[in-house]
């Protein structure tokens, strides 16, 4: 699959970030630790302001202090009875208003859903998977949001709230309250909505196929031995299989669309069973890439052969050029039995992105190779030649007993793996002229894989942390908006942070079209993104605003939550990829922060609000 | 014998601004009162008088402008106080899709009531309001005196010490309005203090012990009913089986001494008396009332 | 009193609404099948502007234009980001869903078909390495656009870009031969009761392009703003094509039924009238008559008065400068740049016009100044009518393709290719040396003898010269295995001469030069210059129009001024 972004282990994420050392700043826990100071001191130094204006300084002070030891205070002493009781309530008002009429939305997507998904893709598990997994973060994400934003200034309107503020209930009590009760309405709604997808999902893509019997063809050893048949299946589904069936009447139907079928001998007829390996959990031990340049001399990144997307750079074939991925914590936990009991091996999964230069043989593949070496005592084994599949998982299975290049044997785990368990794999291209490409995540070790289900569920508790990140933003911004208002500044805050790259890049000034002001201008005079402007006293103005602007969308950006990373998690479960389990904590962390933060938030807002004006 | 002062305010004023700051209304102009403990105090006025103004900034719904509230010893906007505290709002401000009981469980569990207490509690509460047949059903199907008796319950449902009634008797009918005294009465037999606004004049006669009056936001009368309301120089007897004769020596009595008659004559009693006294004459025996038998009033 | 009054009111609207229901039911109520309908149905069938008449009603599409909420024009713009995006990261599966759902938004825009077509024929399927995944995607693309066709019932532009994908990709691409075969074996892109033998991309591109013709004679429909040299001549194009390409797949007897054909079609074609830019119709087969005609013409006027013409060139001749003068007398192929000149501005000048002699014969003899004005002005437009004529026929290459499909029938053609044939097979798949240059060498003879009959066939303009090189390279690759060279009584030296793009030669055809004394220093200097021209691929009419020059060359000259073959601009 393609990975964008590499996943950090959890700590390294927390206390390092991309960083060398936590002194570099970019861990997750310091730019947390900023984020709340900047935001605390703005808020501080604000209402000491407002207050100065209103009551004068000494009053001022006080009101600061009351506020900031009162606030702490009653924060620390929620209680969780007054708690489940607002959540109870919120959640009964959410059943009052019909929440359940989501689900009914999402059966109708799914029922009509096949009038718009065909199933002549050669990837049809992926398109499912990731049609179910975005109709429901959308539809989720909009539910929550209209539940969450209405709900606190409807009570405000209907005055219910003066019964709830004459007892002893804390602003805090409120906001955890209706967060917590909304967000038991959506996990409610959103298993439902799981075990639907899953049912759909697998519903959708079962089939089978008949055997095609004029296409069997009997294959024979030189010797005139019987091997067994080939032939082809039915075409159903827009795909027909190749049969390979044994002397024994068992085989595998595969070859097309991603997934297989096992081949049995039922009496006298041969039956096909149902599809399997659509869906998967595949579990990557990831590596390090760098690479050889033509000449042998280590680069960062290989040539680029002119492609917008530079995700993936290349090698040159028949030249000292290579890809080399360095593995760790290699050990005998990573070497797989074989199926016969015949020692062990090593699973290494490739990707290889071909581009030839020129056509040349059009009928045959482009070679390549692929080797193990010891990072320090420069052992190699002997060049394992293979046609390249282009933009496919190949496998290669590394049987734990080798040769070594000079001809003597040798074995992964001794020779090959250093003491601290690094490992490394080297692949080259052999054909003239012709060019392979890699990405970090193009080469993997392949550990057990996980359970698909599971991996679903994963997806799910994706989707969930974003709806409680938009649960806890949208009760926060109605504690001192009014309805519509609130939705629309969520809706701006999703929609802010599902294009936060896009926001980031034009922040730091680097997209095409300029700042805002100046994209305003632009848009308005209908010239292009390129062209430049005359300089002049205006334009300098205009230059300044933005330079402004830009610092102050900077400043926000650090608050925005990177929704696109959510949705990126979605991907992993559409091409059968297990997603990791540091990438699932980090998110888990990320939105116990947005919780946080907007809990707090939110009880001071409630605070200073005059219930019954 | 100090009596304790559980509502204290000094100074207390309530300006409404609008967005941009000006003044648009001064409801409540630097009130000075004080409520003791164990009395029923009533806060009249004429609409617009800052009657619920006060009540609010006493709860600490409002924010005052200026000067302070003290409420059982605490600062008003302290949330803390709302526990011994409890509010019977004009309007039902309970949520519609609740029953009795639940709605009762629920502002229960909000002042951390154990669930014994709280069982117990409720079912107190609904025998005393006279709700039992309607406890499963849904608020929004209630009358307005059910729903001005649902609101009593859970104004007491913590047991409190202070409570504040909004216009407590307005839009009940007779009997409705009896009830409502005599509880708020019963109340103050229990040792709690009451603090009650309305416009109800007669109402708060019954029932207050001490009132003020505010017009316009400020204060303008403040003291005990009786005191208030004594008319000194006339001095008022009743007596039961006077002759005719009696009657006139008293008249030659009071000529001597030279004080002047002013009524002698049959009081009446009032309507309220009447009406009841026919509701549930009405109740033990139904049927059509036959008019014009010995309709006498009982008196007392 | 007033609620009288209004009561009144309301009586009189709903009187008023009643009224107006009357006519509006009549208006627009809906065809069906026992009536025509109201005025507005009638005049939507007339107009052909209901969506019936686009074509295909796809319910799943009219839903999810009505689900955007009237935002579809916003829908589609984030769809065609969102495909743009996925083309760019190389995500096929989710390009193909976005265009899917794109088709069901935007099914009437022409161009988003033919674009996105495009797009995943041509650039999505090169991004594969497995040809047999090209194949996949190329089909895809032509899939997409006869959905499209369905959806657009009759559209020339896209049954015509049907009929070219399906000729081009497959049959023009560098994998052709394995497109062609997959294509023939491709059991789920053709229906059932289609016969093998129809099978072939050609056959089938020709289908098309009969439809997109048939579109604009018998439904009405506009070619738009195609050439219509091109839009009418593509099915039999097509059909040459077919012919040929089976002929390389070793079928001769359908490949000489094919060019019969192919000549029949052309002919046809030659027969259609075709608009000119200025809006003079033409037809190719009116060549002849019109040539005769202008002679006639010619002679009417010029005889109208004896001698006119010889006096007005006299009477030219006697305004030239002397340099000019002596220009005219150096011989065309001596000039230089500045005679060169000279010379044109002269010839200019001596020119005999229509116009000229009109106003000849009004000086000399005015009474016939009406009736010679007349002539002269027919006559003009005759000769204008002409040069329109060639020139569209030299844009179709039409002369060539005629000569092709006969020659291509002759038993001597059929000969030759069937000995190239086999000389391949020997060569390619046994390596039988010996038996590959016996092969050649005999195919080489009869294809002399090909261009004894049809001389015109060595003018650089047609590709049978370019195609007979191809068939002369690999010969040498066969003796290069024998160590020897292509020998002093080859047959074709004179094709090679004229045609060895790739330079395999230049050494041999030097020395030939020099052993005839024509070798020069400007001929070998100026001949690196145009090696750079692409070997000129055996292509379709190509629309960029040579000049008049070389058209008149079209005689079998085989020695062409120096090395200059003016190679014409190729794909």
């Amino acid at each position: 699959m393609v990975l964008e972004k590499e996943v950090l282990p959890f700590f390294t994420w927390l206390l390092r970030g991309e960083g060398a050392t936590f002194a570099d700043g970019e861990g997750a826990l310091v730019l947390f630790a900023i984020v709340v100071a900047t935001v605390f001191v703005l808020a501080l130094v604000g209402g000491f302001l407002v207050s100065l204006v209103r009551h004068g300084p000494i009053r001022a002070g006080e009101i600061a202090y009351n506020t900031i030891v009162g606030g702490v205070g009653e924060l620390l002493r929620t209680s969780f009875r007054r708690v489940a009781a607002l959540a109870a309530v919120a959640a009964k008002e959410s059943v009052r208003r019909r929440v359940w009429v989501a689900l009914v939305v999402f059966g109708l997507i799914l029922l009509f859903a096949s009038w718009y998904l065909k199933a002549n893709n050669t990837q049809p598990a992926r398109l499912y998977l990731s049609f179910v997994l975005t109709a429901t973060t959308y539809l989720i994400l909009l539910l929550s949001l209209l539940l969450a934003a209405f709900s606190l200034p409807a009570d405000f309107r209907t005055k219910t709230l003066y019964t709830i503020v004459t007892k002893p209930v804390r602003a805090g009590d409120i906001v955890l309250g209706r967060m917590l009760g909304f967000t038991l309405v959506g996990t409610v709604l959103l298993a439902i909505m799981g075990l639907g997808s899953w049912v759909f999902v697998n519903g959708s893509l079962a089939h089978t196929h008949r055997v095609d019997i004029e296409s069997l063809e009997a294959l024979r050893s030189p010797d005139g031995e019987s091997l067994g048949q080939r032939g082809l299946t039915s075409y159903d589904v827009y795909h027909k299989h190749d049969l390979t069936i044994d002397t024994d009447g068992s085989g595998v139907a595969e070859g097309a669309h991603s997934h297989t079928h096992q081949v049995t001998q039922n009496g006298d007829r041969l039956e096909i069973g149902p599809a399997e390996g659509f869906l998967r959990a595949r579990v990557p031990q990831r590596g390090k890439l760098r690479f050889y340049d033509r000449k042998g001399v280590e680069t960062a990144r290989g040539i680029s052969v002119g492609n917008e997307w530079a995700y993936r750079s290349f090698i040159q074939g028949a030249t000292q050029a290579a890809a080399v991925w360095t593995f760790e914590g290699v050990s005998k936990s990573s070497l797989v039995e074989y199926a016969d009991g015949g020692g062990e091996y090593l699973p290494v999964e490739l990707i290889v992105r071909v581009y030839r230069s020129y056509k040349g043989e059009i009928e045959r593949g482009i070679q390549g190779s692929i080797q193990l070496r010891n990072p320090d005592t420069q052992v190699k084994t002997n060049l394992r030649t293979f046609y390249a599949k282009d933009a496919t998982i190949d496998s290669f299975d590394f049987a734990n007993e080798q040769t070594s290049t000079d001809q003597l044997p040798i074995t992964i785990l001794e020779d090959l793996v250093t003491p601290d368990g690094r490992l490394e794999v080297i692949v080259q291209a052999l054909d003239r002229n012709q060019y392979f490409g890699f990405a970090q995540a193009d080469c993997y070790l392949r550990r057990p894989e996980g359970s698909p289900l599971w991996n679903f569920i994963k997806g799910y508790l994706s989707i969930w942390m974003q709806m409680v990140i938009v649960i806890a933003v949208a009760v926060t911004a109605s504690t001192f908006l009014k309805g519509p208002i609130a939705m629309l500044f969520t809706v701006a805050f999703l929609v802010l942070g599902l294009n936060r790259e896009f926001f980031v890049k034009i922040a730091q000034l680097e997209s095409y079209g300029g700042g805002p002001v100046e994209s305003a201008v632009r848009m308005v005079t209908g010239m292009n993104q390129m062209s430049p402007f005359d300089p002049s006293s205006a334009v300098s103005v205009m230059k300044g605003i933005d330079f402004v602007l830009a610092k102050m969308m900077l400043g926000l950006s650090y608050v925005l939550p990177d929704f696109s990373t959510f949705l990126g998690r979605v991907n992993f479960v559409a091409e059968g990829f297990s997603i990791p389990a540091d990438a699932l904590t980090r998110d888990l962390i990320v939105c116990l922060a947005y919780v946080v933060g907007a809990f707090v938030i939110g009880y001071f807002c409630l605070r200073a609000r005059e219930v019954a004006k | 014998m100090p009596a304790e002062a559980v509502i204290e305010t000094r100074a207390l004023s309530k300006i409404y601004r609008d967005f941009w700051g000006r003044q648009k209304v001064r409801a409540l102009k630097a009130l000075d009162l004080e409520v003791y403990k164990g009395e029923i105090f009533g806060l009249l006025g004429p609409n617009g008088s800052g009657k619920t103004t006060t009540i609010k900034l006493l709860l600490g719904l409002l924010f005052p402008t200026e000067g302070r509230a003290l409420v059982l010893g605490k600062d008003a906007t302290d949330v803390s106080k709302n526990e011994r505290i409890g509010y019977l709002p004009e309007e039902s401000y309970l949520y519609k899709f609740l029953n009795a009981e639940e709605t009762l469980d629920f502002y229960g569990r909000l002042f951390d009531i154990t669930p014994e207490v709280r069982k117990e509690r409720i079912e107190k509460l609904i025998k005393l309001v006279k709700i039992e047949r309607a406890r499963k059903r849904q608020l929004r199907e209630y009358s307005k005196g059910m729903t001005r008796r649902i609101g009593l319950a859970q104004a007491l449902i913590n047991d409190p010490d202070l409570i504040l009634l909004d216009e407590p008797t307005s839009g009940l009918d007779p009997i409705g309005t009896r009830e409502m005294k005599d509880m708020i009465l019963e109340l103050r037999d229990q040792g709690k203090t009451i603090v009650m606004c309305s416009h109800l004049l007669a109402d708060v006669q019954d029932v207050c012990d001490r009132i003020a009056i505010l017009h316009q936001g400020e204060l303008k009368e403040l003291g005990r009913v009786d005191s208030l309301l004594t008319v000194e120089d006339v001095t008022q007897i009743r007596a039961r089986n006077l002759t005719d004769a009696c009657q006139n020596e008293l008249r030659d009595v009071i000529a001597r001494h030279e004080g002047e008659l002013l009524e002698m004559a049959n009081p009446t009693t009032t309507l309220e008396d009447l009406f009841l006294s026919i509701v549930s004459d009405s109740e033990a025996r139904p049927g059509r009332r036959v008019v014009g038998t010995a309709a006498k009033a009982d008196g007392g | 009193m007033n609620q009288r009054g209004s009561f009144y009111r309301k009586v009189t609207y709903g009187a008023i609404i009643a009224a107006l229901l009357v006519p509006l039911s009549l208006l627009s109520s809906p065809a069906t099948r026992n009536s025509k309908g109201g005025v507005l149905s009638q005049l939507r069938a007339e107009h052909r502007l209901g969506q019936a008449d686009l074509g295909e009603i796809d319910p799943a599409s009219e839903t999810i234009k009505l689900a955007t909420l009237g935002l579809r024009g916003l829908a589609v713009q984030l769809l065609w980001n969102n495909a743009n995006e996925y083309k760019k990261k190389e995500d096929w599966t989710n390009l193909t869903a976005t265009l899917e759902q794109l088709a069901k938004l935007q099914p009437n825009f022409i161009t988003f078909w033919k674009y996105q077509a495009w797009n995943l024929s041509y650039n999505v399927s090169v991004e594969f390495d497995d040809y047999k995944d090209r194949y996949y995607w190329v089909r895809r693309g032509i899939q997409f656009l006869q959905q499209g066709a369905r959806y657009n019932r009759d559209n020339p532009k896209l049954l015509w870009e049907l009929g070219w994908v399906l000729g081009q990709k497959i049959g023009r691409s560098d994998e052709k031969v394995q497109y062609r075969r997959l294509f023939k074996a491709d059991t789920e892109y053709h229906p059932e009761d289609r016969p093998p033998t129809q099978r072939d991309n050609w056959l089938r591109s020709k289908a098309w392009y009969e439809e997109a013709v048939a579109a604009v004679d018998e439904r009405g429909q506009s070619i738009g703003k195609q050439s219509p040299i091109v839009f009418y001549s593509s099915p039999a194009k097509s059909q040459m094509n077919y012919s040929e390409a089976i002929g390389e797949d070793g079928l001769f007897q359908r490949s000489v039924a094919g060019w019969r054909l192919s000549e029949q079609e052309w002919k046809e074609f030659a027969t259609r009238p075709i608009e000119h830019s200025t809006g003079v119709v033409l037809r190719y087969a009116e060549q002849d008559e019109v040539e005769q005609r202008v002679t006639e013409l010619t002679e009417q006027l010029s005889g109208m008065v004896a001698g006119v013409s010889e006096r007005i060139v006299a009477q030219a001749r006697k305004t030239l400068t002397p340099e000019q003068l002596a220009a005219l007398e150096i011989p065309p192929a001596d000039r230089d740049e500045d005679q060169y000149q000279l010379s044109s501005e002269a010839e200019r000048i001596l020119e005999v016009t229509p116009q000229k002699i009109a106003d000849q014969i009004a000086t000399e003899a005015p009474e016939k100044n009406r009736q010679a004005q007349r002539l002269a002005a027919e006559l003009r437009d005759t000769e204008r009518k002409l040069a329109f004529i060639k020139a569209y026929k030299d844009t179709a290459n039409f002369d060539y393709w005629m000569l092709r499909s006969q020659f291509e029938q002759s038993k001597a053609a059929v000969n030759a290719r069937e000995l190239i044939f086999r000389a391949r097979q020997a060569f390619d798949q046994r390596a039988d040396v010996e038996q590959a240059k016996q092969l050649y060498e005999q195919a080489f003879a009869r294809w002399a003898d090909v261009f004894a009959e049809f001389p015109q066939l060595s003018d650089p303009d047609g590709t049978t010269g370019d195609d007979v090189m191809y068939m002369i390279y690999d010969y040498n690759r066969v003796l290069e295995q024998l160590d020897e060279e292509v020998p002093e009584d080859f047959p074709l030296w004179n094709i090679i001469e004229n045609f060895d793009t790739e330079r395999e030669f230049r050494a041999q055809i030097e020395e030939r030069r020099r052993a005839r004394g024509e070798l020069d220093e400007s001929a070998a200097q100026a001949a690196p210059a145009e090696s750079a021209s692409s070997a000129p691929a055996p292509s379709q009419a190509t629309p960029t129009i040579d000049t008049a020059s070389s058209a008149e060359s079209a005689s079998g000259e085989t020695a062409a001024p120096a090395a200059e073959t003016p190679a014409p601009a190729n794909e």
